[in-house]
């Protein structure tokens, strides 16, 4: 892992277009800007490992759970329809 | 609606792309949606490339009628938001052992165009989401 160390109101370049910027430091807290070109998705580490946990649990059910599931929601009272992708 | 989506051949959505495919599943992204109950509850998620790599999905509308995530300029600007009133908000559903043990992740909602036949997973960033909220609490 490259370590660099920066001063508030310093920043890093990574690449030709991600530029990250120490905004602000108050106690362990550290305030960091951001800015990349609209493709490159920037979000906090444990939200995204929080959603990738999450699609790999609801991964691959088995058939008995999905007709189950199925059935639970026929039963359900007035629900609002969808409106139909297909 | 017909329950034969051949009959409608405009709106029949055979295969879609979800670019960037799920999150943790990136290799993935040519999907069918499989229509798992007549009143368009129950989706699966089914991927073209690995039979088995597929998800039960639903139509947040129908669940969370409040659920409204703000998402990002970039994000609305490809599914024209503005002026496509047809994209569909889906959420991920991770059965559990009973019917209310099922949650879903209202954080990574995939939004569909079925017109354009395209889907993403977007993450909303909003600390009061949570990607296993009880489908019952709707």
């Amino acid at each position: 892992m490259l370590v660099l160390s920066r001063k508030v109101g310093e920043s890093i370049v990574i690449g030709d277009d991600v530029v990250v910027t120490i905004l602000e430091i108050r106690g362990d807290l550290i305030r960091v800007g951001i800015e990349a070109p609209k493709h490159v998705k920037v979000h906090r580490r444990e939200v995204f490992e929080a959603i990738e946990a999450a699609n790999r649990e609801a991964l691959a059910p088995t058939l008995a759970a999905m007709s189950d599931f199925t059935s639970a929601i026929k039963g359900l009272p007035n629900l609002p329809k969808a409106k139909d992708p297909q | 609606m017909s329950d034969n989506a051949h009959d409608d051949a405009q709106n029949y959505v055979p295969v879609v792309e979800i670019r960037g495919g799920l999150l943790g599943f990136p290799e993935f992204t040519k999907f069918t949606l499989i229509k798992m109950n007549d009143e368009g509850l129950v989706y699966r998620l089914q991927s073209l490339e690995e039979a088995a790599i597929n998800f039960v999905v639903v139509p947040a509308a129908s669940f969370f009628p409040n659920y409204a995530p703000v998402v990002d300029d970039e994000v609305a600007k490809r599914f024209d938001l503005e002026s496509g009133p047809e994209v569909l908000l889906l959420l991920v559903v991770t059965l559990g052992e009973t019917f209310k043990d099922s949650t879903v992740n209202l954080m990574a909602p995939l939004l569909l165009d079925p017109n354009a036949q395209i889907a993403e997973q977007i993450i909303v960033e909003n600390d009061n989401l949570s990607v296993r909220t009880p489908l019952m609490a709707a």
